[in-house]
């Protein structure tokens, strides 16, 4: 009996222990900032062939041809800076003799490693015309005669970071 | 008398005679108490004047708010209108906004907290980094006022857009600033 008179004891500490820290409470305050949504934005980059996909037969060593590209973007950024780069790849047996380069058409600056423009950047919706030209070497082998390649044209726009 | 009640009768266990005299007891401690209450004491009382006292105060409100962004490209501009904003990587979108902390009561300490949940929508947080500050110093976990502390203070919340993020992740996701809610809190040990 002792044992549970001591159980009830307990019982009731426990209880009253349970009902303070039930009742300790502190005060709070909450304030939300006011301001709305803010979004990300956008970009891309679209390119297309000046008229048809340009074909470039019956290339003769030391000869050029040239073709226009139309580069421009989409999307929107408030502080989006952008630089165009210009990468072609050749391949088969014409490759190691032709020679691609590809220039800002309007002044001719050639869009080198840096992209383009080479200082500044380009806001978000701007266009660039890019007139790619591809050399084939003069020294170019008599072997080469009737042979065919491709050439792979690559244009990025890159976020200008720095 | 039926003869079930008869068994049931027989069959009722025979008190102990500890119990029997615990019951005798408890009724004579009852039967004290009952005559206790007969008692007469004399008593007087009288009421003293004393200062009034005052519950404390806590509480906390947002003054002036100013939003800047601060691009990769170009210096930094105040937002006039963040529905106007489009972030990009490496964008820095800050708040620097007044608060105004009341704290009253003679021991009243508070931690003020920021919280962001709900700013972005699914592991969008990934590709921002959120940071506060309260008068230049960091806020972390919290900054602890106390009463002498109360007034105006400013305070500074970062959005960093990584500027690693890739390729076109994360284009065209809202960040509800809204969300941004500074909390007071009572200290307590």
């Amino acid at each position: 009996m002792f044992r549970t008179a001591l159980g009830v004891v307990a019982g009731v500490l426990v209880g009253a222990l349970a009902g303070l820290v039930a009742a300790h409470g502190t005060w709070s305050a909450s304030t939300s900032v006011n301001a709305g949504i803010v979004t990300a934005g956008d970009y891309d980059i679209a390119a297309t062939w000046s008229g048809s996909t340009p074909t470039w037969s019956a290339l003769l060593p030391g000869t050029v041809r040239e073709a226009r590209l139309e580069v421009s973007s989409m999307g929107e950024g408030t502080t989006l800076g952008w630089r165009l780069h210009v990468q072609a790849a050749a391949t088969g047996p014409l490759a190691p003799y032709t020679v691609t380069v590809a220039r800002e058409c309007g002044a001719g600056v050639i869009i080198g490693a840096s992209g383009y423009p080479v200082s500044g950047t380009l806001p978000a919706g701007a266009a660039v015309a890019v007139c790619v030209s591809t050399t084939l070497a003069a020294d170019a082998p008599s072997a080469l005669q009737g042979q065919t390649g491709t050439l792979q044209i690559t244009v990025t726009g890159r976020q200008v970071l720095e | 008398m039926t003869e079930t009640a008869l068994r049931s009768r027989t069959r009722r266990p025979a008190r102990p005679s500890r119990a029997k005299g615990i019951t005798a007891i408890a009724a004579g401690a009852v039967l004290l108490i009952g005559g206790g209450t007969t008692l007469a004491y004399w008593t007087a009382s009288r009421s003293i004047e004393a200062p009034s006292i005052a519950a404390g105060d806590l509480n906390l409100t947002l003054g002036e708010g100013e939003w800047t962004l601060d691009g990769v490209v170009g210096d930094a501009v105040t937002v006039t209108s963040l529905a106007d904003v489009r972030l990009v990587p490496g964008d820095v979108l800050a708040l620097s906004q007044e608060l105004d902390v009341t704290l009253v009561g003679d021991t009243i300490e508070a931690v003020l907290t920021a919280d962001t949940a709900g700013m972005f929508v699914g592991d969008d947080a990934d590709a921002f980094d959120v940071q506060f500050a309260v008068d230049g110093d960091p806020l972390g976990e919290g900054i602890t006022f106390d009463s002498e502390d109360a007034g105006r203070h400013t305070v500074t919340a970062s959005i960093r857009f990584d500027a690693g993020t890739p390729d076109r992740e994360r284009v065209g996701v809202p960040i509800d600033l809204s969300k941004i809610r500074f909390t007071l809190t009572q200290a307590s040990s």
